[in-house]
């Protein structure tokens, strides 16, 4: 009974090692889904909140990208969404906290693949952004490409995945509303 | 001398209403039904639940389904099956109808879909629709399906279809 009980309380001791040695030395994998875990949860918002908080929350959101990145997005209405810079990331945040009351963004499934070096990564993922009060819903697939700068995975290219081929396309309608 | 009957307590109601009058017996129930229900949501069948419009009438916004995975085990997408289409994952999944078949040419003609040319009897759409446009390189290939709703009231632009890579159709979805 002793020899179990002993048996048992090394096993639960290892299991704890074993979380918090990957908690604080997490695999690139991890690390990547817990940054993008952190850009979905700074982008989303219940309240547009006071300036500061807002300058404060869109700066946040701006460090998680490098500070020259190429995002291009061409979401299902036909919209594009480009930006250039960590500027412009900041100020359509603060843009879209101006017009609409709450935001939510979820970046579901995300497929990891590390690069050879281990500094890189690509991931594929399922965006989906909504503003609640609005009842607006948004959901395309895209791919990020992360380095890896001093530590934290940065993103630094945003692209659109075309999930079905061969949809009609018309003339682009340009109505930046979010990158 | 006088004995008195042996009295054995019997469980209470509550006691009895909640893991039953033999616990182990429960335990063992409710080990099965967990299993079981873990491994027909793995491996047999997803319930999703309908956002949007584009598949009115059929199906409504805001109703619960089962996607069925094995379907299309022995055999592929069928033309007028509703199916699920992947994203990235499964937490979010697109639900069309197969109306192109791989190796067709498909177009939109005065809001009737043409399949080489001819059109298709389609009685699950009840809208009216005014769609006309031939699609990017109109021919599907060798493991592509061409999926749409079958609500084509609104712009064919404002309507997620195209055609499907056979790989990202999860399984057929249950009526």
């Amino acid at each position: 009974m002793k020899l179990a009980r002993n048996l048992i309380l090394i096993g639960l001791l290892v299991a704890l090692s074993v979380w918090l040695w990957r908690y604080f030395h997490p695999s690139p994998q991890d690390a990547i889904r817990r940054r993008l875990a952190d850009v979905a949860r700074t982008a989303s918002y219940t309240e547009p909140g006071g300036l500061f908080a807002r300058a404060a929350k869109a700066q946040k959101l701006a460090s998680y990208f490098a500070p020259e990145i190429a995002v291009r997005i061409d979401l299902p209405d036909q919209t594009r969404h480009e930006a250039a810079s960590r500027d412009e990331i900041m100020q359509r945040m603060l843009a879209l906290r101006t017009f609409s009351r709450s935001f939510k963004l979820e970046l579901l499934d995300p497929n990891i693949t590390v690069g050879a070096d281990g500094k890189s990564a690509s991931v594929d993922l399922t965006l989906r952004a909504e503003t609640p009060a609005d009842q607006y819903q948004i959901v395309q697939e895209i791919k990020c490409t992360l380095r890896q700068i001093d530590g934290e995975w940065i993103i630094i290219r945003v692209e659109t995945i075309r999930t079905l081929n061969r949809a009609p396309s018309p003339p682009r309608r340009g109505t930046p509303a979010l990158a | 001398m006088q004995t008195e009957p042996c009295q054995t307590r019997q469980p209470s109601w509550l006691r009895t209403i909640l893991i039953g009058r033999n616990p182990r017996r429960t335990l063992i129930r409710i080990v099965v039904i967990v299993v079981t229900c873990f491994l027909l949501r793995a491996f047999v069948v997803i319930p999703i639940r309908v956002s949007g419009p584009s598949m009115l009438p059929t199906y409504r916004a805001g109703s619960v389904n089962f996607v069925n995975r094995l379907a299309y085990l022995r055999q592929e997408p069928q033309r007028g099956d509703v199916v699920a289409i992947r994203l990235a994952g499964e937490s979010v999944m697109f639900m069309k109808r197969v109306i192109g078949l791989p190796g067709e040419t498909v177009s939109f003609s005065r809001g009737r879909f043409l399949i080489n040319g001819r059109p298709l009897d389609e009685p699950y759409v009840k809208f009216a629709c005014h769609w006309d446009f031939v699609p990017d390189s109109s021919k599907l290939s060798d493991d592509e399906y061409y999926v749409v709703g079958d609500n084509r009231t609104m712009p064919p632009t404002d309507h997620t279809q195209g055609g499907a890579k056979r790989e990202r159709i999860v399984g057929k979805v249950l009526r």
